[in-house]
C-alpha cells in the first residue's frame, strides 16, 4: 500500500470510530460521582474520567470538535494566503513589497509562540483559538502562491490573456490557480495536522479549549495524574491524536512538512 | 560586510517590533495591573499613589519610550507578584531550560545524522525509515511524556517520574523534546542527501571510481549542508515551544514552567518579558544560522543576497 492510501486509511480511522461512539447514550458532560475513574466497560467503552463522565463520548465529540477547528483555520489561512500571494506576487510593486516584508516579519516567529501569546492575553475558547491559530498560518501559503504566479506572469499564455483584454480576476482563476492548487492541496495536508497538534497542545496547557468542552489535549493533561490508576484517561485521547495527525502526514507523503513546525 | 551589516539590522528590527506590538497588547487588555496589584477593594489613595508608581499615569507614549528605553539595558520590569526584576526571575529558571535544550539537542543530533545517512544509503530502509520519522513527528510531546514515564519510571522503575534535582531527571524530557526533532531531521537529511548525491558531478565522481565514504563524507554531505542547517534553525522554534509543554509534562522549573504560572496569575509583565525573552533567543539563533552560511558554503559570497529555501 502506498503511504498516502494508508495515510488516509489511518485518519479516517479514529473519524469512524468517534462516528460510531457518537451514537452512544451517554453524555459527555453530565457528571456522576458515582462511576468515577471506572474500567473500560461495555457500558464504558474508553471507562470513565475523574467526574464520572464517558470518556469514549469525550474523546469522539473532542475529536470532530479538533476536526471542525483546523478545518476553519486551514480555510482561512488557505484562501487568505493564496488571495494575497496571487495578488502580490501578480501586481508586484508596492504592494509585493509590503505583503511580502509582512510574511517576513510573522515567519521571524515560531507561530506557536504567537497563539499562544494571543490566547493566553485574550482567552481561550473555540473561536479565540481559530483566530490565533490563523494569525500567522497564511504566511506559507502567500509565499508558495507568489512565487508561482511570478514566475506565471511572465508566461506566454498568460500574456497573450492579457493581450487579448481578460480581466485580471478571470486570469487568476483560470490560468494562476490550477497552477497554484495542487500545491497548496499537499500543504493544507500538513499544516492541518499542525494545527490539530497546536490546538490540543493549548489545550494541554490549559489555554486552549475551555472546560467542561472535551478536548483531546485537555484529557491527556487530567489523566496525567492517574497514569497508574487510570492510564485509559490519556491513553485514547492521545492515541485518536496520534493517528489523525499520522494520518495527515501521511497523506501529504514526503512533500514540504515544514508548515508543520511553523 | 554588508550582508552581515543587514541580517543584524533586520535582526534588531524583528525585535523591535515584537517589543512593541507585545507592549500595545498588553494595553489593550481589559485588565488593570493596579488592580491586580492591590485587589478590588483599595482605597482611591492606593490606586492613585501605585499608579504614579509604575508610571500609569504618564502618557502612552512616553511609557513606550521609558519601556523601550528599559528594553536596551536588560530591564523587563517587575513582576505584579513578587515585585522582583523580570529578567532576574527569568534567569533564575533559565538553567533548567537550557539543560534540557542542549541535552535534547545532543540527542537530536546522534539520532538523526546516522539514521539519516542509513537510509540514504540503503534504498531498503527508506520505508521503514519514513514510516518512523513520521510516526516521531506526529506523537504529541505530552502523550508521549507520560507513556515514557510509564514505561520507564513506573514499570520498570529505571528512571525518576518527574522533578529536576539531578542529571537523571533530564533523560526523559530530553528524549521525549528529542523525538519530533530528530524525525524531522531525518526526513530533511535524506530528502538534501539524495537532492544532492543524483546531481551530475556527483556521478562523474562515482564513475571514476573514488571510494563511497570520501564521495559521501567529503562531497555529498559538506554541499548538502546548507538546507540540513537552515532545518536545525527552524527547529530552535519547536525546541523553545517544545520546552513549555515538556517542562509541564515532568515538572520542570524552566522557563515555560513560569510561562504558564505567570498566564495563570496574570502577571503581565512576566509574561510580557518572557514572549519577548524566547522569541529574541528565536531570533538570534536563526541570525546566527543565517550569518554561519557564508562560512559553510564559500559559494555564498557576502553581500549577495540569499534566497531562502
Amino acid at each position: 500500500m502506498r503511504p498516502n492510501k494508508l495515510g488516509l486509511f489511518l485518519f479516517l480511522i479514529p473519524i469512524v470510530v468517534s462516528g460510531l461512539l457518537l451514537l452512544l447514550p451517554q453524555s459527555s458532560t453530565a457528571v456522576n460521582m458515582k462511576e468515577r475513574l471506572l474500567p473500560p466497560s461495555w457500558s464504558h467503552p474508553m471507562g470513565t474520567d475523574l467526574l464520572g463522565r464517558d470518556v469514549a463520548k469525550r474523546v469522539a465529540e473532542g475529536v470532530f470538535i479538533s476536526l471542525a477547528l483546523s478545518f476553519m483555520v486551514v480555510l482561512i489561512t488557505t484562501s487568505v494566503g493564496t488571495a494575497l500571494g496571487i495578488l502580490s506576487g501578480f501586481s508586484g510593486g508596492v504592494l509585493d513589497e509590503a505583503v511580502m516584508r509582512a510574511v517576513d516579519l510573522l515567519m521571524a516567529f515560531p507561530g506557536f509562540l504567537l497563539a499562544l501569546t494571543f490566547v493566553a492575553l485574550l482567552g481561550g475558547g473555540f473561536w479565540n483559538l481559530i483566530i490565533a491559530l490563523s494569525f500567522s498560518g497564511w504566511t506559507s501559503y502567500c509565499r508558495l502562491s507568489r512565487g508561482i504566479s511570478v514566475r506565471l506572469r511572465e508566461e506566454d499564455f498568460v500574456a497573450s490573456s492579457l493581450v487579448l483584454g481578460a480581466p485580471y480576476p478571470w486570469i487568476f482563476l483560470h490560468h494562476i490557480l490550477p497552477h497554484v492548487l495542487p500545491v497548496i492541496r499537499v500543504q493544507a495536508t500538513v499544516s492541518m495536522a499542525g494545527v490539530i497538534l497546536a490546538e490540543s497542545s493549548l489545550s494541554f496547557l490549559g489555554l486552549g479549549l475551555q472546560p467542561p468542552t472535551p478536548s483531546l489535549g485537555g484529557m491527556i493533561d487530567e489523566g496525567r495524574g492517574f497514569l497508574l490508576q487510570a492510564p485509559w484517561l490519556s491513553l485514547f485521547p492521545g492515541l485518536f491524536l496520534f493517528l489523525l495527525i499520522m494520518g495527515l502526514l501521511m497523506m501529504a507523503e514526503e512533500k514540504n512538512q515544514e508548515a508543520f513546525f511553523s | 560586510m554588508s550582508y552581515f551589516l543587514r541580517r543584524i539590522l533586520t535582526g534588531f528590527f524583528i525585535l523591535w517590533t515584537a517589543a512593541s506590538l507585545v507592549f500595545f497588547l498588553m494595553r489593550l487588555l481589559p485588565s488593570d495591573p493596579v488592580e491586580i496589584i492591590l485587589g478590588e477593594n483599595a482605597r482611591p489613595s492606593q490606586v492613585e499613589t501605585l499608579r504614579k508608581e509604575l508610571g500609569l499615569d504618564k502618557p502612552l507614549w512616553v511609557q513606550y519610550w521609558a519601556f523601550l528605553r528599559g528594553l536596551a539595558r536588560g530591564d523587563l520590569g517587575r513582576s505584579l507578584i513578587s515585585g522582583q526584576k523580570v529578567s532576574r526571575i527569568i534567569l533564575a529558571h533559565l538553567p533548567y531550560t537550557i539543560k534540557l535544550a542542549l541535552l535534547s539537542i545532543i540527542i537530536t543530533l546522534l539520532i538523526s545524522f546516522p539514521l539519516g545517512l542509513l537510509s540514504f544509503l540503503n534504498p531498503k530502509l527508506d520505508l521503514p525509515v519514513f514510516l518512523i520519522s513520521t510516526s516521531g513527528l506526529a506523537v504529541p510531546n505530552f502523550w508521549l511524556g507520560p507513556l515514557l514515564i510509564l514505561l520507564f519510571s513506573v514499570k520498570l522503575k529505571l528512571l525518576p517520574v518527574s522533578g529536576a534535582d539531578s542529571p537523571a531527571h533530564f533523560i526523559l524530557p530530553s528524549i521525549t523534546l528529542a523525538t519530533a526533532l530528530s524525525a524531522y531531521l531525518v526526513k530533511i537529511i535524506r530528502k538534501s542527501l539524495h537532492e544532492e548525491g543524483t546531481k551530475t558531478y556527483i556521478m562523474a565522481l562515482w564513475a571514476r571510481g573514488l571510494p563511497r565514504k570520501r564521495v559521501l563524507l567529503s562531497h555529498i554531505l559538506p554541499n548538502a549542508l546548507i538546507p540540513i542547517i537552515t532545518v536545525v534553525g527552524l527547529e530552535a522554534g519547536a525546541l523553545l515551544t517544545g520546552t513549555i509543554i515538556t517542562e509541564r509534562v515532568f515538572s520542570i522549573p524552566g522557563i515555560g514552567t513560569l510561562l504558564i504560572r505567570a498566564i495563570g496569575e496574570r502577571d503581565y509583565p512576566l509574561v510580557q518579558g518572557l514572549v519577548l525573552f524566547i522569541s529574541g533567543v528565536y531570533v538570534l539563533v536563526n541570525l546566527a544560522v543565517d550569518l554561519s552560511y557564508p562560512l559553510i558554503d564559500p559559494r555564498i559570497r557576502l553581500g549577495r543576497r540569499l534566497e531562502a529555501k
